[in-house]
């Protein structure tokens, strides 16, 4: 009788054990969760107070009968508002894209989620979310959908007001000007309030002050040393660079947080922030995916993220 | 081994420390158990039970937490298992004081 009562509790604890293990691996992995359905909100309001563009073709201000015409090739792109230089480079035995942009107005650099869907388990290719948005230059974001805190404010509107206290925050402003911070400096609503266009929480920052801020044995979590990379630095005013590198594959290793942070300095960025790598990096310009997303390196294919950041309209 | 095998061909050189030391409760209990010269009583008694479940929920939450982090990202569920690996460890520890002292009583 004993005996049988111990089996029974034997299935009836194995039976709760696997299931509620299923459960979790679905919740993390698979089952989409919908916060707000309807996220491609924009605060313009943020830039109401701003003083009118200055056409970047001509030097005059935007929108007047100066020069508005489109140059578009392989590798550029220029209107009047938005200048894209794409360069490849090899460094570290790796292939590094790197796209040098200057806006107009810090309102064209965007980001946008995978379905304009705010939440967990809702993924696009980066590709996908950039054409919806009709980019004419994207990279991914944070995928602030793998996590269950750290601040989310994109294109002015706050998403995520839990706080990552091990993670730094990127925070771009209306004024297009970067600042690093973390949620035991500022909560999110202060934010908000200080005009913050951006914010991502992912990490490290690489350079700040104009100084490589990562040591050689920073790493983000569990991460190995050479990996595929996605980050973007400022220069100066409006002037940004979006680095993209490829690894895990023969032909490119991938790049440590440390090489990554010197090769960003040697661009000449004040500030530099890593955002989510490995198979999530990839840079798609012009409708194409410029770089060779893998998450194995046997396959190059793009994985499906959460988030996005773009230039575009 | 296998379980090794496996975490490398997937984990793509990323470690966690909460896969790596999965095995880690059901360890600790075997040796306390060993060395605390409780085994045979406990063996024999009820405790046996709710002691193997708190090591396993225990070493299945740290394997299933290491998993989620290999892959970047967590769970607010996985606290439930150290609440539950933890209480059934308390249930163990009650019944086994609530056995000694009733025997001494007798």
């Amino acid at each position: 009788m004993a005996k049988k009562k111990s089996i029974i509790s034997w299935i009836a604890y194995a039976a709760t054990l696997v299931g509620f293990t299923t459960y979790v691996m679905l919740d993390t992995f698979v089952l989409p969760r919908v916060i707000d359905s309807d996220a491609d909100k924009m605060n313009m309001s943020l830039f109401e107070s701003q003083a009118p563009t200055e056409n970047i073709q001509s030097g005059t201000e935007s929108g007047t009968a100066a020069v508005t015409e489109t140059l578009s090739t392989e590798n550029s792109y220029k209107d009047e508002n938005i200048s894209i230089e794409l360069k490849e480079y090899n460094a570290h035995a790796t292939a590094i894209y790197v796209a040098d942009v200057q806006l107009s107005s810090a309102q064209y650099l965007k980001t946008a989620f995978a379905n304009d869907s705010y939440g967990r388990n809702i993924k696009d290719k980066t590709s996908s979310i950039a054409e919806d948005k009709n980019a004419v230059f994207a990279v991914n974001g944070d995928f602030y959908g793998a996590r269950e805190s750290g601040y989310v404010i994109r294109n002015g509107i706050l998403y995520r007001s839990s706080g990552d206290s091990s993670a730094d925050v990127l925070c771009i402003y209306a004024d297009g000007s970067f600042a690093i911070t973390n949620s035991k400096e500022k909560n999110a609503q202060e934010l908000v309030d200080e005009g913050v266009w951006q914010a991502f929480s992912f990490g490290p920052a690489l350079v700040e002050d104009g100084s490589v801020s990562v040591s050689e044995k920073d790493e983000v979590g569990k991460a190995m040393a050479s990996n595929p990379r996605t980050a973007i630095g400022i220069i100066d005013e409006l002037h940004y660079v979006f680095v993209v590198s490829d690894g895990r594959t023969s032909e490119s290793e991938g790049l440590s947080l440390f090489e990554l942070a010197q090769f960003m300095e040697g661009l000449g960025v004040n500030t530099a922030y890593n955002l989510d790598g490995g198979g999530s990096s990839s840079m798609y310009f012009n409708g194409k995916v410029i770089n060779k997303p893998t998450t194995n390196g046997r396959s190059i294919k793009e994985r499906s993220v959460s988030d996005i950041v773009y230039i575009g309209y | 081994m296998l379980f090794g095998a496996v975490y490398e061909h997937f984990s793509f050189g990323v470690y966690s420390n909460s896969m790596i030391y999965a095995f880690v409760p059901p360890m600790l209990t075997g040796i306390f158990l060993l060395f605390t010269g409780t085994r045979e009583k406990v063996l024999e008694g009820r405790f046996i039970l709710p002691l193997e479940m708190s090591a396993i929920t225990l070493a299945v939450g740290s394997a299933a937490k290491g998993a989620i982090e290999i892959y970047g990202t967590d769970n607010r569920l996985l606290k439930w298992y150290w609440v539950a690996g933890g209480t059934l460890f308390a249930v163990t520890a009650v019944v086994y004081i609530f056995d000694t002292v009733h025997r001494k009583d007798k």
